[in-house]
């Protein structure tokens, strides 16, 4: 119901903002589309990616999932150069330049922390083929050079989103719409982002331990929170959520329609098709919780203020995430989840010995109880603040 | 020639790549050589398997009538067999060659493998089967070059980071066409100096999980050999037995060790440093004293005093093999030597003669062994280490099988960091290619005779090597003749 009223409220604002001739003449920039899309790339190449490597193995420099992910550090990379060339040797009036001089250069904000990230990625790529030659291809998801490639990554998307938070915070009410659509997305992404990061932290058989929490706890709100507090738009925690959800389902869905034969030995698990990714969190109930705290709460800040609102966001968080994913993960072990729609068994790859650990709960030494609650609560505070920091800084970036 | 050359320009490319003193059925000589069948195609294969795990192998195949058409590799893990492997992959005939056929194999887990060569061409279709180890063996060390590389590139963004911080702070919140207060240029400093510490205590952060599993590399998943412990005990007779001990079980395979040519151990005693004692032993299982531990003994021959090196190469049911190595000090035999005293094992042979550098040896009843190859051999460069056994008439003497196979050659280097035991058909372990064509009986080699994928033993003295690094090697060339085991020794020098 409040998806559906939200709808009708951004439909009607994008008409209306569409009808004025003061709105065009504010439009978003062309670079911002270019750059908040291409981050797409990312989480989508990065879960092929890992889809591939279950389904196939061998890859290759070039194959397709590869050259998404490079798209997606590419084109920020390429566009935001240009951005900072451009208001370097040709700027305009400096009250219409939205720039921040580095080494004698001048460009928007977002686009130096888009160009870090994009040398980052570049950087990662040499590190991450000498690791491979030195301990072994791929041994572990979360490894430094993964890691280093994850920054850039991470890097690339807040700098799209920072692009457009300035632009954002700049305009009028009435001309902001596509760029507050475009913020809800980069956030989106950032969160799909993060959830591929501790996929192996997040299978459900992992649903029941602590260290899902903890880590759960930590990192999924951040992203959530901030949209809250620099969107313009009501239940933008919501949306955030539901763009995360709507990539991950979508991949879900898609990608074990493709056939796929295994070309690495040892072959355990002879699959036909691509793997699927994990279904996706039900992020949108605690994200639907956080949106109703913060408009509860209100815009006023204050270091106390923020820090009682992290630890109750925390806490929030924490129960309705357990709430949902408790119950959702054993039903995702059960029967009833082995079909298309939530492919309970098709996100194991060929490498895995299938038997009963499969729809088993994984390390009972780990399970949940007071201390991993207190601590996914206290470690949750802690992302919450930072993210409530964050989100303030953010709100007010102009450049 | 070619495979040499491409070799040699992977040495090259290679030298960063500092190897470990690992050992299988070798020590310190990874590649594995074959000479054989497929079919009735005579084939031969080089692999060099990768030096971490997962990894790419490379595989080199000759056919040597040169009348194939197609050649296929397929890498298969012991436990999964064929059923388990992917599609065969074809090998690329190399530009310029007519029957050099080259590809690349991943090996993705640590154990047993073997790779099913299979050759088309006019006389149909063949297999061989050629085992190896994957696992480990090689530690990389970044090159000066490289880490300057990567220390510059490092820099560059960390100093922009901090650069981009600083700026975030000092003019990120200023309405477009504001100046920039004294206030906000002293708090962009400030951010730089706060980012500049988050980023060195990341740093330090990143360099102790580098260091956490670089050490769960090296000692959990680099391979190293497992130690064997050695000890002097009189038998019940009260002649001198070396007990040999080592762990039941290994993380690497936990199967049972099976015979290799009808024994469970194959041991080589070698006196340092001169190499001038050699005694190829085969000690026999006892009753265990604790559950994780494995225990042979040998009776010794008259072994003079002396720092001996122990190899003892062992075969697991799962096909990957071993060689266990120690040293040991044996003090001179309680009686005086009796270099007449009969062996404890028909099969046992000592020799003690010092290796030289010669091109012919004499043993009595006229026979005479000849090298035909050159005593100064380049490293590296794959190459055939025949040796002709003549009767005193000048005839090839017929040769007889001496523990399944018409000869063996054991070859190690000065200092001990290469070891290896060839037969004519290779590097390879015959029982280790039995076990994988047995698994497939039911399977991918139903109703085939198993004997045409177990190559046959050859009844010539030629054996495939690339001596692996320079330095001077002994090699000891065992056969059989009229009943009696031949042992010859010989020096070479490898640059």
């Amino acid at each position: 119901m409040v998806v559906s009223s939200q709808i009708d409220v951004l439909q009607g604002e994008l008409a209306a903002s569409a009808a004025t001739p003061a709105s065009r003449a504010a439009a978003l920039p062309w670079y911002c589309y270019a750059v908040v899309f291409a981050i797409a790339c990312v989480p989508i190449g990065v879960l092929w990616d890992i889809s591939w490597h279950l389904s196939i193995g061998r890859d290759s420099f070039w194959t397709p999932a590869h050259m998404m992910i490079y798209l997606g550090g590419s084109v920020p990379g390429l566009v935001c150069g240009w951005l900072v060339l451009r208001n370097t040797f040709w700027p305009g009036p400096a009250e219409q330049s939205p720039a921040v001089r580095i080494w004698g250069f001048r460009g928007p904000l977002g686009a130096w922390v888009v160009i870090w990230g994009a040398c980052t990625m570049l950087f990662s790529a040499p590190f991450d083929n000498w690791w491979h030659n030195a301990y072994g291809l791929d041994v572990q998801i979360i490894s430094p050079p993964h890691t280093v490639l994850a920054l850039g990554t991470y890097a690339i998307a807040i700098g799209a989103l920072i692009l457009v938070l300035s632009w954002q915070n700049r305009s009028s009410a009435d001309g902001r719409l596509a760029a507050n659509l475009l913020v809800l997305f980069a956030c989106g992404v950032l969160l799909t982002q993060l959830t591929v990061f501790i996929t192996e932290y997040s299978y459900p058989n992992e649903q029941h331990g602590g260290t899902f929490y903890e880590f759960g706890c930590r990192l999924l709100p951040i992203y959530l929170i901030v949209a809250a507090r620099v969107s313009k738009i009501k239940w933008s925690a919501t949306w955030v959520s539901l763009i995360y959800m709507t990539i991950k389902m979508a991949l879900v869905w898609i990608l074990p329609l493709f056939p796929a034969e295994p070309r690495l030995a040892p072959i355990y698990n002879p699959i036909t098709h691509m793997a699927a990714p994990l279904f996706p969190l039900l992020l949108v109930v605690p994200a639907f919780g956080i949106d109703l705290i913060m408009q509860t709460v209100g815009r006023k800040r204050g270091f106390w203020r923020d820090t009682g609102l992290a630890l109750l966001l925390a806490a929030v968080f924490f129960i309705l995430l357990l709430a949902v994913q408790w119950p959702f993960s054993t039903f995702l072990l059960s029967n009833a989840a082995r079909n298309a729609f939530f492919a309970g068994n098709a996100m194991w790859g060929y490498p895995d010995h299938l038997g009963q650990w499969c729809v088993q709960f994984w390390r009972p030494e780990n399970r949940l109880g007071i201390t991993s609650s207190v601590m996914a609560i206290l470690l949750g505070t802690l992302g919450a603040r930072l993210a409530l920091w964050f989100g303030n800084w953010l709100a007010e970036v102009k450049r | 020639m070619r495979i040499a050359a491409a070799r040699a320009k992977r040495i090259v490319l290679c030298c960063w790549l500092c190897a470990a003193c690992a050992a299988f059925a070798h020590v310190g000589s990874p590649t594995v050589f074959f000479q054989g069948l497929a079919g009735s195609y005579p084939i031969r294969v080089t692999i060099e398997p990768p030096g971490v795990v997962p990894g790419l192998a490379q595989i080199h195949v000759v056919v040597a009538s040169g009348e194939a058409t197609g050649v296929t590799v397929r890498p298969v893990r012991w436990d999964v067999g064929v059923k388990g492997s992917p599609a065969p992959e074809r090998a690329v005939l190399v530009p310029g060659e007519t029957n050099l056929f080259t590809s690349q194999l991943w090996l993705m887990a640590s154990g047993a493998y073997s790779v099913f060569v299979e050759v088309s061409g006019p006389r149909g279709e063949g297999t061989a089967i050629v085992p190896l180890n994957s696992v480990a063996t090689q530690r990389l060390v970044m090159t000066s070059g490289m880490s300057i590389g990567f220390l510059a590139a490092g820099a560059f963004l960390l100093v922009l980071l901090i650069s981009v911080v600083g700026a975030a702070i000092r003019e990120g919140r200023l309405d477009l066409g504001d100046a920039i207060s004294p206030l906000r240029r002293r708090r962009g400093w400030y951010a730089r100096g706060i980012m500049a510490a988050v980023l060195f205590a990341a740093l330090f952060l990143g360099y102790k999980w580098w260091n956490s599993v670089d050490n769960d590399y090296r000692h959990n998943r680099l391979y190293r050999p497992q130690s064997i412990q050695a000890e002097l005990k009189p038998d019940a007779a009260g002649a001198r037995q070396l007990v040999l001990r080592f762990s039941a079980s290994s993380h690497l395979d936990s199967t049972p060790l099976i015979p290799d040519h009808g024994r469970l151990m194959h041991l080589f005693l070698i006196r340092e440093p001169d190499g001038d004692v050699f005694a190829h032993l085969h000690p026999e299982r006892k009753p265990q004293e604790r559950d994780d531990e494995t225990v042979f003994a040998a009776r010794l021959p008259a072994l003079p005093a002396g720092q001996y090196k122990i190899y003892a190469d062992i075969t697991h049911e799962s096909g990957l093999t071993q060689t266990l190595t120690n040293s040991l000090r044996l003090p001179p035999p309680d009686v005086a030597a009796d270099l007449t005293m009969p062996m404890a094992e028909a099969d046992d042979a000592l020799s003690l003669a010092a290796p030289g550098d010669v091109s012919t040896l004499a043993f009595p009843g006229g026979l005479r062994l000849e090298r035909a190859f050159s005593a100064s051999l380049p490293v590296n460069q794959e190459t055939s280490l025949v040796f002709h056994l003549t009767t005193e008439n000048g005839a090839e003497a017929a040769l007889e099988p001496y523990l399944g196979m018409y000869g063996h050659l054991i070859i190690e280097n000065s200092d001990g960091t290469v070891f290896n035991h060839l037969h004519p058909l290779g590097s390879v372990s015959m029982v280790s290619q039995r076990q994988f064509a047995e698994r497939e009986k039911a399977g991918y080699l139903a109703n085939k005779p198993l004997d045409q994928f177990c190559t046959a033993a050859r009844p010539d003295l030629s054996f495939p090597y690339a001596f692996p690094k320079a330095g001077v090697y002994r090699l000891w060339l065992q056969t059989k003749v009229a009943g009696r085991i031949l042992t010859g020794a010989y020096l070479l020098s490898v640059k």
